[in-house]
């Protein structure tokens, strides 16, 4: 039987774009070649903020997301998607599979009749380019910059002008200097953009975003139509597929930031004060959007229940940097 | 043949067929996507998502809001009466000679280029200040057609422009250093234009008769002041445009509105603003909106049902290529999306093209760098595309020309007056491919 | 009855006559937001009960997505003006040569096979689209407009107008053609 999947990505896009097709010769290779997934890049069928719908009606079959994008009609997918001192990668992933989070998640997508498996796990972003060095919160007062979500709710509270600009025009209004910064995402995909040829200030920690999920998507009638077997199977190919991409990607960045560092951009580190400034404010955006959704609530306790418990093994294993 | 490609085929030919009846090519192209979407046996909910493409590709695309803006801002400049003001006193200075309001329709369209993003809006500007004027001093109507549609088109290869900001998102090579590749080409096949002009001026005169004798009695100091008096305004305006996107004030899409901001105000000190004409000008703002972005919704409907029917998978294999020589390669692309071009719009080749054939073409060796590889085949490949807009049956220049043209102006006398100007473009291409450093040179100057 | 349709016709195409207006708020909004960007600020204007579309605040976010919101509104009803009017593009290589009886019919058919089906399934489908949003509320998540389902819901009624439009001008054409052949009987005898 084979199925059409539209991922929210190029497929030629790196690490995320080839995602999906990794998973689907998994899925094939697993059913014995009973399932036969025809993967699609981005705008194929749907422009990728339709997706969603186009699965949830049941028009396609199943997509490849980044579970943010849906922020609009699944408010918990803006935690998922990108939590503002969030979890890191690891943490992420034992919350997801072993600390009941899928179960909370799946709770938000059951009205829409989709089934969500997360299906990679995207390692933590770069903080953003910076035409300007930032050395205290103050410095974020009026600054132009594009960046989307939580995080962008939380600059605001610092007085940024936080806007989204389309991913067509971030390159050359930075280069005008129509904004100021930007963040766009890990350093292998922010090197395509060229974003190293005209801002000076390439600064870590991602804090808006130590750790993502991309998944598959699936409508509940196609999902309810296969068998017990075929079900675990696409859930194993996705935990092989975490892996493998987890892998990946960490060796991707390392050559990324040689690189951008030899366009003559300072890599550097938000100051930690900064970064604290910025957590407090982090923390009263999610205690708001929390109020507005109970599902968002869920798991927001949920996860930050879980983080400080296993924060604990995380303090004692730390080893002091050289 | 295979198969696999008999809907696909099938579709084309229904489309042509359906477009030569004569009714509006947006809804041709809808209905036939969906005629072949119940005889394909296209499930029905397949076709919900035609709206999820309409409102999420089309509707919501904010970059899109500068076609309106345009739109509107080449009305109130033709309703102000500045465009023609130029229009003649440029053509005055080329008084008594044959074509001189065709040299000045030439040099606008590049000026209008570097001022605009996107194509629909400068062709039927241009359409609406200087065919009427060029048809009534006896011009050839294919002449004029063709240079209006093509210098009309330079808008979309001169920056600012929308394919380029479409194809460096693509290729992941900087916008910017596309942007300043385009300038060689574009200025290229401006001045091939106006070399071709100057050549049926000699020895076809009768094609575009000079202005009649009562015109060029004006001493050339006059001329000169009228001339320099009637630049100001626009020189103004594309300065704030184009200064606005410089100087990061705005970006490209916001300088529309500055544009048409300033095109406003200069209408209403023009004193020619009555309320009536300015709510005429906003209608036709509606209606040539609607009439550009119609198009694109029709031919989003036809397209996801070719996919879906296997029309992506015949491109593909279109382009499974073989042979070692570099030239060879690139030669086979450039024709297959020219081949396209008659049938598909840009931004369909940009998306299902481009992404096969730009590693192919960064693994060839040049003798470049594999960037400054990419940077001259984009700019070769927005050569190519910009002649899909010419191209008949599917030319959007000359659909928006036909729309706005005065009656009597056929779409065949257009189709006949375009086939000088694509030969010049297929003539700047090869010039490009040759020539690397046509593309490159402004980049790599000013990156020193 | 022919006056009768072209009445009905022109009913259809009044909101296309008015979205015109919606330039001039576009201009203006773009140029704030211009504006906005160079004194830094993102908060225009804050007010405590959240109002239809506009929600609690006028941020920057909401200025673009009033933007596109203008934008769609011009080319869905502007769509319907330009049918009215004949504004959309079409190559008549081919038909201009055509007998006028010829063209009518063939101007039927693609009101009927072309164009009435694309209005019914984008109107059919387009009211279960802005449905869904009501639904879910859907809204801007980075301040911006809220209320999706306002300029979702526009869609099926744009298109339903539309389709309208096509059936009341494919049965005065129909009328004109039958008037025509009756006359053209009449004088063979
Ligand atoms: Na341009
Ligand atoms: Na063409």
């Amino acid at each position: 039987e084979s199925f059409d999947l539209q991922s929210v990505f190029g497929l030629q896009v790196p690490s995320i774009g080839p995602s999906p097709m990794k998973w689907a010769e998994r899925v094939k290779l697993m059913t014995g070649g009973e399932v036969e997934i025809n993967v699609h890049g981005a705008g194929d069928f749907v422009p990728p903020f339709e997706v969603f719908g186009a699965v949830s009606s049941g028009a396609i079959p199943m997509g490849f997301d980044w579970i943010g994008y849906w922020a609009e009609t699944i408010p918990v997918a803006n935690l998922i998607g990108s939590m503002p001192f969030g979890p890191s990668p690891d943490v992420a992933l034992a919350w997801m599979f072993e600390g009941g989070g899928l179960e909370i998640i799946q709770k938000a997508y059951d009205p829409h009749g989709v089934k969500v498996i997360p299906c990679h796990l995207v390692v933590p972003e770069a903080g953003g380019w910076f035409n300007k060095e930032i050395n205290t919160v103050e410095d974020f007062k009026g600054l132009n910059m594009r960046i989307a979500g939580l995080g962008g709710k939380t600059l605001a509270k610092l007085g940024a002008n936080t806007q989204l600009v389309p991913a067509g025009e971030i390159f050359v209004s930075l280069e005008t200097g129509r904004i100021d910064a930007t963040e766009f995402s890990a350093p292998q995909l922010d090197l395509g953009f060229g974003f190293q040829k005209v801002v000076k200030n390439y600064y870590f920690p991602g804090w808006h975003q130590p750790s993502s999920w991309d998944s598959i998507i699936i409508n509940m009638d196609v999902w309810n139509g296969f068998s017990e077997d075929t079900q675990n199977i696409m859930v194993e190919a996705c935990k092989a597929n975490i892996a493998y991409n987890l892998g990946d990607q960490l060796n991707a960045q390392a050559e990324a930031i040689a690189t951008i560092r030899e366009a003559g951009v300072n890599v550097r580190r938000f100051p930690d004060e900064v970064l604290m400034g910025i957590r407090e404010q982090a923390e009263a955006v999610l205690t708001e959007e929390a109020g507005k959704d109970p599902i968002f609530k869920e798991a927001y306790e949920s996860l930050t229940a879980y983080m400080d418990r296993v924060g604990e093994w995380e303090r004692l294993q730390a080893i002091p940097h050289k | 043949m295979n198969d696999a490609y008999f809907w696909p085929i099938l579709m084309l030919v229904g489309l042509m067929a359906g477009i030569f009846t004569g009714y509006p090519v947006a809804f041709v192209l809808a209905g036939i996507g969906l005629i072949f979407a119940f005889l394909g046996d296209v499930p029905v909910l397949f076709l919900s998502l035609g709206v999820s493409r309409i409102y999420s590709g089309i509707l919501t695309n904010w970059l899109l809001i500068a076609i309106p803006l345009f739109v509107f801002m080449g009305l109130m400049l033709e309703r102000s009466g500045v465009a023609q003001r130029l229009l003649r006193s440029l053509a005055s200075v080329f008084r008594g000679l044959p074509g001189g309001y065709a040299f000045a329709v030439a040099i606008i369209g590049v000026v209008m280029a570097a001022s605009t993003g996107i194509i629909g809006a400068s062709v039927v500007l241009m359409g609406m200040m200087a065919l009427p004027t060029m048809l009534k001093n006896g011009y050839d109507a294919r002449i004029s057609t063709g240079l209006i549609a093509s210098s009309g088109t330079l808008g979309i290869l001169i920056p600012p422009s929308i394919m380029l900001i479409v194809l460096g998102d693509q290729m992941r090579v900087s916008v910017g250093d596309l942007f300043m590749g385009a300038v060689g080409p574009g200025l290229l096949l401006g001045g091939l234009y106006l070399a071709y002009l100057i050549f049926v001026a000699i020895f076809q005169p009768h094609r575009m008769p000079a202005a009649p004798a009562e015109d060029n009695t004006e001493p050339l100091w006059r001329v000169a002041f009228a001339l320099i008096r009637d630049l100001l305004a626009p020189i103004a305006l594309i300065a704030a445009v184009l200064g606005t996107i410089v100087t990061g004030i705005a970006t490209p899409t916001e300088s529309a509105a500055i544009g048409a901001a300033g095109a406003m105000l200069l209408a209403l000190l023009s004193g020619k603003l009555s309320l009536s004409v300015f709510a005429d000008a906003l209608r036709d703002t509606t209606k040539t909106t609607a009439m550009i972005i119609f198009v694109m919704i029709g031919a989003t409907i036809f397209s996801v049902i070719f996919r879906k029917l296997g029309g992506d998978q015949m491109i593909v294999d279109a382009f499974a290529l073989h042979g070692d020589n570099p030239y060879a390669v690139l030669l086979t692309i450039m024709l297959l999306v020219f081949v396209l071009g008659f049938f598909l719009e840009w931004v369909e080749i940009t998306l299902v093209v481009v992404p096969i054939v730009a590693p192919i073409v960064a693994g060839l060796d040049f003798g470049m760098t594999p960037e400054q590889t990419l940077i001259w085949f984009a700019i070769a490949l927005s050569v190519n595309l910009q002649t899909s807009f010419l191209t008949p049956p599917f030319g959007y220049a000359l659909f928006y020309l036909r729309g706005i043209a005065p009656e009597g102006v056929s779409i065949s006398t257009i189709y006949r007056g375009i086939i000088p100007f694509v030969v010049l473009q297929l003539l700047a291409l090869t010039m490009v491919v040759l020539w690397p450093q046509i593309t490159l040179w402004l980049p790599a100057y000013l990156s020193n | 009855m022919t006056r009768f349709l072209d009445r009905l016709q022109s009913a259809c195409i009044w909101p296309g006559r008015i979205v015109g207006w919606l330039v001039l708020p576009l201009i203006l909004s773009v140029c704030l937001t211009v504006l906005a960007a160079q004194l830094g600020i993102n908060m225009l204007a804050e007010w405590g009960e959240p109002a239809p579309l506009f929600g609690k605040a006028l941020t920057v976010n909401t200025l673009l997505d009033l933007q596109w919101h203008i934008f769609a509104l011009i080319v869905l009803f502007g769509g319907v003006y330009a049918f009215r009017d004949n504004s959309h593009v079409a190559v008549d290589v081919f038909s201009s040569g055509l007998p006028p009886r010829v063209k009518l019919a063939l101007r039927i058919f693609g009101d009927l096979v072309f164009l009435l089906p694309f209005c019914v399934v984008i109107a059919w489908y387009g009211y279960g689209f802005a449905e869904k949003a009501f639904i879910s509320s859907e809204g801007s998540t980075y301040g911006g407009m809220i209320d999706r389902w306002m300029i979702k819901a526009m869609i099926p009624v744009a298109f339903a107008l539309l389709g309208l439009c096509a059936l009341l001008r494919a049965l005065a054409t129909a009328l004109e053609l039958a008037g025509a052949s009756s006359k053209h009987d009449g004088t063979a005898q």
